[in-house]
């Protein structure tokens, strides 16, 4: 996973805009270290000097790359907006020519789930999951319902409570996780194509008869996920009931670059 | 199976996805990547032969300008709150969150001395007796020579399941 966050972040820092950034965070940790002396003043004279001159060999990179990250996530709590529109046309390019790459797309109009998850509410812990073909392990699960819920949790401190409906949702390009909360445990499906309306209707059903079902589990609940297994059959009847599968499996990678880029501009943005 | 989420809180660089990195994937970065946001990785262990899988929420470093949102906390059946043996100054900000998460969630707490090949002992002992008042129990760390890692996780983990 590392190596998408890695690439991720060569995509956020990359850019020539940010040289600016790193000099001033440079000349900042600087002016503290001397605690503002007449030799700030000679230094910062010549630090533009020194930095353009180590520019064209990488040894000044390791000990500014911290600085510049921690110096764009406050750029972005003073005024999302700035980054945002910085890195929206770096990122929305590059997000559509992976999925491009991995996600053959097969005829218009089709529609195909791949993976549903019931998530409890609280701890985000997966409870029960179905996937159409051995995408993800157990571990991928885990991790995946990790990331749906810290990206349910900026999505909610956004928005006004009561101003959420379908807005959980994340869709890009063909791909859409539709998110269905309720009072305990959430459902999500990720999905192709475009979801027929009484398919989100479907996934609130059952997810109302999970409820119902394991009422005393969820009310109890300890991380133990064993009582709720009998409960994958009805998810699995969903997607035979509304996947018309396309003949494409949809990309686990895919998944995971998706929900990183998510998590991390996501959290960016919101922090 | 029994799936507890924990989280790893305390100051930029003490070195929170470190000890994430050391337990899951068995390695050692020395480059730094200031973890943005939130990274979630797991791992499972058997304890007292109860299969036990831990998610675990490695949260950005908290600072001045930067304060760790209760939400990620959510949940959570226990709690690292990690420091830097090298920077005594680092407990401050792991007292302040310690405070936080305990409002969020009465959960087991380990305050973890990271970092331990940096400094001599008698630094740990001090660090490690300033942080015994704030937590279930202190452990030391060195993610670079890997002691204490697994015994760390491997207490909390424990501790969660009570
Ligand atoms: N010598 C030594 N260095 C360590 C140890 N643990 C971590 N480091 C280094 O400390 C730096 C910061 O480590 P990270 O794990 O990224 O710190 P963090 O707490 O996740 O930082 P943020 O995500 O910014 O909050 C890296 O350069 C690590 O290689 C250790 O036990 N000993
Ligand atoms: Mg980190």
């Amino acid at each position: 996973m590392s190596d998408e966050l890695d690439e991720l972040r060569e995509l956020l820092l990359g850019a020539d805009r940010l040289a600016i950034a790193r000099l001033e965070a440079r000349i900042d940790a600087l002016e503290q270290r001397l605690e503002a002396g007449p030799r700030v003043d000679e230094l910062a004279a010549l630090l533009p000097k020194v930095i353009e001159k180590r520019s064209t060999d990488a040894s000044l990179d390791p000990g500014l790359q911290p600085t510049v990250e921690r110096t764009l996530l406050r750029s972005v709590e003073d005024d999302p907006k700035v980054i945002a529109d910085a890195i929206y046309p770096v990122i929305g390019p590059a997000i559509r020519r992976s999925i491009a790459a991995m996600f053959s797309f097969g005829p218009s109009g089709g529609f195909q789930v791949d993976h549903i998850f019931i998530i409890e509410g609280a701890t985000s812990v997966p409870l029960v999951h179905y996937q159409r073909s051995e995408d993800l392990d157990e571990g991928a699960v885990e991790m995946v319902s990790g990331m749906l819920s810290a990206i349910r949790s900026f999505v909610e401190e956004s928005f006004e409570a009561g101003q959420l409906d379908g807005l959980q949702d994340l869709r890009v390009g063909d791909v859409t996780v539709l998110v269905e909360p309720g009072p305990k445990a959430v459902i999500a499906a990720v999905t192709a194509g475009v979801p027929p309306t009484r398919f989100r209707e479907q996934l609130q059903i059952a997810l109302e008869e999970f409820h119902r079902e394991h009422e005393s589990d969820l009310r109890g609940f300890d991380g133990a996920v064993e009582p709720y297994q009998p409960f994958e059959p009805r998810l699995a009847e969903l997607e035979r009931r509304h996947g018309l599968a396309r003949g494409n499996r949809f990309s686990v990678l895919l998944l995971f670059v998706l929900l990183i880029i998510v998590v991390v501009v996501g959290a960016a943005i919101i922090l | 199976m029994i799936r507890k989420k924990i989280c790893l809180v305390g100051a930029p660089g003490v070195g929170k996805t470190s000890l994430v990195r050391r337990f899951v994937e068995r390695r050692f970065e020395a480059d730094y990547h200031s973890t943005i946001g939130v990274r979630i990785d797991r791992r499972g262990l058997e304890i007292d032969g109860q299969d036990v899988s831990l998610i675990i929420w490695d949260i950005h470093g908290e600072d001045e300008s930067l304060s760790v949102r209760s939400s990620y906390l959510a949940g959570m059946a226990g709690c690292f709150v990690v420091i830097d043996a090298s920077r005594p100054e680092t407990i401050e900000i792991a007292t302040t969150l310690r405070e936080r998460a305990l409002a969020v969630a009465a959960v087991p707490m380990v305050a973890v001395v990271n970092k331990t090949d940096l400094v001599d002992e008698a630094e740990v002992a001090l660090s490690s007796a300033r942080l015994a008042p704030l937590a279930d129990n202190v452990m030391a760390t060195s993610c670079l020579e890997d002691t204490g890692v697994d015994d760390a996780f491997e207490f909390l983990a424990r501790a969660t399941i009570g």
